[in-house]
């Protein structure tokens, strides 16, 4: 009694603490909630490390500019008409999607040459082509150019500006530029692409729909591709289409499909289970609560500390509920337990909970100080998280006076002492075990290569016919090769000269095969335009024209300079063509986010273009130099997004290393060198084992499997230190299964799902905790025999089977 | 520009008997009849290979004289074409398998990437297949520039897509036995006019056989 009472007064203690601190978290989170600063971040690659300050912001910039771009590309569809009746169906399509609102018809219209060579009079001695420049140097190279240009069959661009222009710089730059950009045929004014002796009628069409809105995307889909089979059937044409929107609807459809299947499955079967073992819904809203609990105090604590939160840290910290979870199911075993004599209760589990707490805490806290903020911020919410799983358990739960409100089935005891002899049988043999399992472990690490997968497309679950028209869209269009290079800067004239420059290295490269496509060819900077129109004159002073213009029989003077600047270009006929290439995005400064609201907001707004290189890749050198630039940047967000998932690969086999460093301090220090060490091996041949059946049944390795692994440690440290604390006891026993089995059921179950990443996670998961589930007992002091009345005892004569029945001492 | 070019070499080489015509209108470019053109054209028996020379009159309407120029063309149907202007300044166009290239009097080649519209047209008319003409262009027999003496017949192409109609009114292509005569009406006023006289070979010389 004395002992109750004083565990009455503790308990009473230890509750206004928990109380008293439970409140100011949850001040802390509701002030966060209602005018925290923080904001969730959903681009992976806002995750990348970045090695100085400068760099960062210059990192950053970039990054926004390529998020405008992205943007764009996300709102795009391509639709490819081939077939007898394409024409019509091309026109039926174009009418149908004028009634859709939210998609439009991005088609081109050529504009009439005409227009052009009237637009460009004003700037017509400011504009030649490097070409024509190389022939200004004597005269009788400009005679026979335009010697060559006027007996051309027909070049209407030499019809159209012979009058305005006599040099022929005006048609010489306007052929080139509009042949560069306007690589596509077109056929009534549409885009024609041969192929395979077929020709495909090309569609652009700009779907308004912006990244998050995954109801409005599935809608477009679905009516896009419901037209798309109605043309097929009512024309008897192909229809090819290929766009990020209906891979987005796709996957986020698979996803609501999974989530509603696996999820209320999977919940209910854990729920079932709780109410099968303990006959009472208490343990399941307690398990509620303490995970409710744990995720306020690891949230709040990552909104405080890093004033942002990002989407994948929460994908990551799955691994929470698993591990709070287990903590749910050690208390309520125990306290199903604790009017037995033998001192049940939550104070039985408190040093093995703490100890676990310790373990777990200390290997995420070596990723704290980790140079991707992802790492970081799942650290924080990890052990805040279980913090808060920690105090909850040991501080409130006793206080609710649970004891017999919560007993374990007598045929689960049976069941458990069942499983629990037959562990005892495994742990006899464990010498045998590990040495069989390590062997194996290693000659298979000889045998077989582990490859690591960092490919983007593990996120993707779009259907094969999608990625298989993704694929002969990007044939058709010759996308192939092709990479954009961004370009960023304040202000349009130093956009366009920095385009200048790397125009020049591209081109200086001399790289075999390379293509380049750029605004410049028909928009080139007010610098070098001033310099073109001083390089017309010089050339008029030397009378390197007088010869071919009296051939010709005109008479012309060189204009004065004119600048012909970006405002101006896009009020002229190309507008549309500079849309594509050059845009304005909102630049958002973190750290001057805090500035006066007040500030110029034109101040805000930068521009950014791309030049689009194909044909072959670039080169090293090219790939160097541009990385070099800070305004510059090959946009490539697969390679982008695969090398972030390589960078965090990385990081988590260093966590790895350091928490199995920690994990061998603490069981060495808390249980001698020997148990120590064999905990350590139970853990490790279950977390190798996992990745290598895992290996063995995908072919390869992802992060994602190594994120299974981070909650299949958390797990192996948690069974292995009760197993060390408290032996194959029928309680530890029954707990650890009821946490594997719910582990199991709530990750395991996600080995069916169609994402390939979500599939690997499963997998591991899976095989991991059948592993930690048949290992970690291994690792128990040795055991000894107890009498079934000893046993009879500890269980207050539950039905228990007469066997003789093995525990630890 | 390249495009109408690989045309104008595809429909004169494959070049048929126009029927005697009597037009006399040469200003107004009137219709003379509507008799099954497409009829005659379908008749063409295409020179498999063959080579010859063109004299070519460009009139632009700023420039009191025409641009006059001269050179020798050659055509093998399995392999291309080779288009070469020898005065008053040299240069070449290629067709060829691999696509258009014009090469300039300082020996620079440059592939002439964008094929215009038509040129879906041009490989039809070069496979025979003829009604694929008749998709682009309404077809009439005229006369427009041949005098009535010459005796020749004419036939009128007018392109059907608005984007070509824009540069091109009318293409018009007169002949006896084989096409001799084309002209290219532009829209901006100008005019292209181009003498031919082509006869069959058995092969073509080795030089031009390399380049295609």
């Amino acid at each position: 009694m004395s002992n109750s009472n004083f565990s009455g007064c503790n308990n009473k203690f230890g509750l206004k603490c928990y109380l008293f601190q439970l409140v100011v978290v949850l001040l802390l989170a509701g002030y966060q909630l209602g005018w925290g600063q923080w904001k969730i971040e959903t681009n992976i690659l806002s995750l990348l490390p970045t090695d100085s300050q400068a760099q960062a912001s210059q990192q950053q910039d970039i990054n926004q500019a390529k998020s405008a771009l992205f943007q764009q590309a996300n709102q795009r569809v391509l639709v490819a008409i081939s077939g007898e009746q394409a024409i019509p169906a091309y026109h039926q399509l174009a009418n149908t999607i004028t009634s859709f609102t939210g998609i439009e018809n991005e088609s081109m219209t050529v504009p009439d040459i005409s227009d052009v060579i009237a637009f460009y009079q004003p700037y017509r001695d400011s504009v030649m082509t490097d070409d024509y420049q190389a022939l200004l140097t004597e005269p009788q190279a400009i005679n026979n150019f335009v010697l060559g240009k006027l007996t051309q069959v027909s070049d209407p661009f030499v019809s159209g500006s012979l009058a305005i222009s006599p040099r022929l710089n005006l048609a010489d730059f306007l052929a080139t530029g509009l042949t560069q950009l306007q690589s596509f045929e077109t056929e009534q004014g549409i885009i024609v692409v041969h192929k395979d002796g077929l020709k495909h009628y090309i569609m652009p069409i700009k779907v308004n729909v912006d990244g998050f809105s995954v109801k409005q995307t599935q809608v477009f889909s679905t009516q896009l591709q419901a037209e798309f089979q109605r043309l097929e059937t009512k024309f008897d044409v192909d229809v090819l289409y290929s766009g990020v929107l209906f891979h987005t609807a796709e996957s986020s459809q698979q996803a609501e499909y999974e989530m509603s299947t696996f999820g209320v499955i999977s919940l209910l079967a854990v729920l079932l289970m709780i109410l099968a073992v303990f006959r009472s819904a208490k343990p399941v809203n307690l398990s509620l609560l303490v995970l409710a609990i744990s995720i306020i105090y690891g949230l709040t604590a990552v909104v405080t500390l890093f004033n942002q939160l990002h989407l994948l840290t929460l994908v990551f910290a799955v691994t929470l509920i698993g591990i709070v979870i287990d903590y749910c199911f050690h208390a309520f075993v125990s306290l199903s337990n604790s009017n037995s004599n033998t001192g049940g209760g939550i104070k039985s589990i408190r040093t093995a909970l703490c100890l676990g707490f310790i373990t777990t805490a200390l290997g995420y806290a070596a990723l704290i100080m980790s140079p991707l903020s992802l790492l970081s911020q799942v650290a924080v919410f990890m052990i805040f998280g279980l913090f808060g799983a920690l105090l909850t358990v040991l501080l409130l739960l006793p206080y609710l006076n649970l004891s017999g409100n919560i007993s374990v089935t007598p045929s689960v005891w049976t069941l458990t002492d069942k499983l629990n002899t037959w562990l005892t049988r495994l742990h006899q043999q464990r010498r045998l075990v590990f040495a069989l399992l390590s062997l194996g472990l290693v000659s298979v690490i000889v045998i077989d290569d582990i490859n690591f997968n960092d490919d983007i497309r593990l996120l993707n679950s779009s259907p094969a016919f999608l990625i298989d028209n993704e694929i002969k869209m990007a044939k058709l269009m010759g996308y192939q090769h092709s990479q954009r290079i961004v370009i960023t800067a304040d202000d349009s004239e130093t956009l366009l000269q920095r385009q200048e420059v790397l125009l020049a290295r591209l081109q200086h490269s001399q790289q075999q095969g390379l293509t380049v496509k750029s605004i410049a060819s028909l928009l080139p900077s007010v610098a070098k335009q001033q310099a073109s129109n001083d390089l017309l004159k010089d050339a008029e002073q030397q009378q390197i024209f007088q010869q071919g213009l009296a051939i010709l029989g005109l008479t012309d003077t060189v204009d004065g300079f004119k600048p012909l600047t970006l405002d101006a270009f896009n009020s002229g006929p190309l507008q549309a063509l500079s849309a594509v290439y050059i845009f304005q995005y909102k630049y958002q400064n973190q750290d001057t986010k805090n500035i006066d609201e007040s500030v110029d907001k034109k101040a805000t707004m930068k521009y950014a273009l791309w030049v689009e290189t194909s044909g072959v890749a670039l080169n090293t050198d090219l790939q160097q130099w541009i990385a070099d630039q800070p305004d510059m940047s090959i946009d490539n967000k697969p390679a982008e997004v695969s090398a972030a998932l390589n960078h965090y690969r990385q990081a988590l086999l260093l966590l790895f290393a350091g928490a199995i460093l920690v994990v061998t301090i603490v069981l060495c220090l808390r249980f001698g060198l020997m148990q120590g060490l064999l905990g350590l091996l139970s853990i490790m041949v279950s977390a190798g084992g996992a990745l290598l059946l895992t290996q063995l049944s995908l072919g390869h390795l992802n992060i994602f499997n190594l994120l299974a692994v981070l909650l299949i440690l958390a797990l192996a440290i948690d069974y292995v230190i009760f197993y060390q604390e408290h032996g194959l006891q029928r309680n530890t026993v029954l707990a650890i299964t009821l946490s594997a089995i719910s582990s199991a059921l709530v990750f395991g179950v996600l080995a069916l799902s169609v994402t390939p990443a979500v599939e690997s996670f499963g997998l591991t998961v899976m095989f991991g905790i059948l592993l930690v589930f048949l290992l970690s007992p291994l690792s128990a002091k040795q055991v000894t025999v107890l009498s079934t009345k000893q046993v009879e005892t500890e269980s207050r004569g539950d039905d228990v089977s007469n066997n003789s029945i093995e525990v630890v001492k | 520009m390249g495009s109408w070019l690989r045309l104008l070499i595809l429909l004169s080489l494959t070049g048929n008997v126009f029927a005697a015509d009597d037009a006399k209108d040469l200003s107004s470019g009137k219709i003379k009849g509507s008799a099954a053109p497409l009829a005659l054209l379908s008749q063409f028996k295409p020179l498999a290979i063959a080579s010859g020379t063109f004299v070519q009159h460009k009139y632009f309407t700023v420039l009191k004289n025409p641009v006059i120029s001269s050179g020798e063309l050659f055509l093998d149907q399995a392999l291309g074409f080779v288009w070469h202007t020898s005065k008053p300044i040299a240069s070449t166009m290629i067709l060829k398998e691999e696509g258009l290239f014009s090469i300039d009097h300082r020996q620079q080649q440059k592939q002439i990437n964008n094929a215009t519209p038509i040129a879906s047209v041009l490989m039809s008319a070069l496979s025979g297949d003829l009604a694929a003409l008749e998709t682009q262009f309404s077809l009439a027999t005229t006369s427009l520039t041949k005098a009535a003496s010459s005796n020749q017949t004419c036939i009128e192409l007018t392109p059907k897509d608005a984007v070509i109609a824009k540069v091109m009114r009318v293409i018009e292509l007169c002949g006896k036995d084989t096409v001799d005569h084309l002209v290219l009406f532009e829209t901006s006023g100008n005019r292209t006019e181009i003498e031919l006289s082509l006869t069959a070979v058995d092969e073509l010389p080795k030089a031009i056989r390399e380049q295609l």
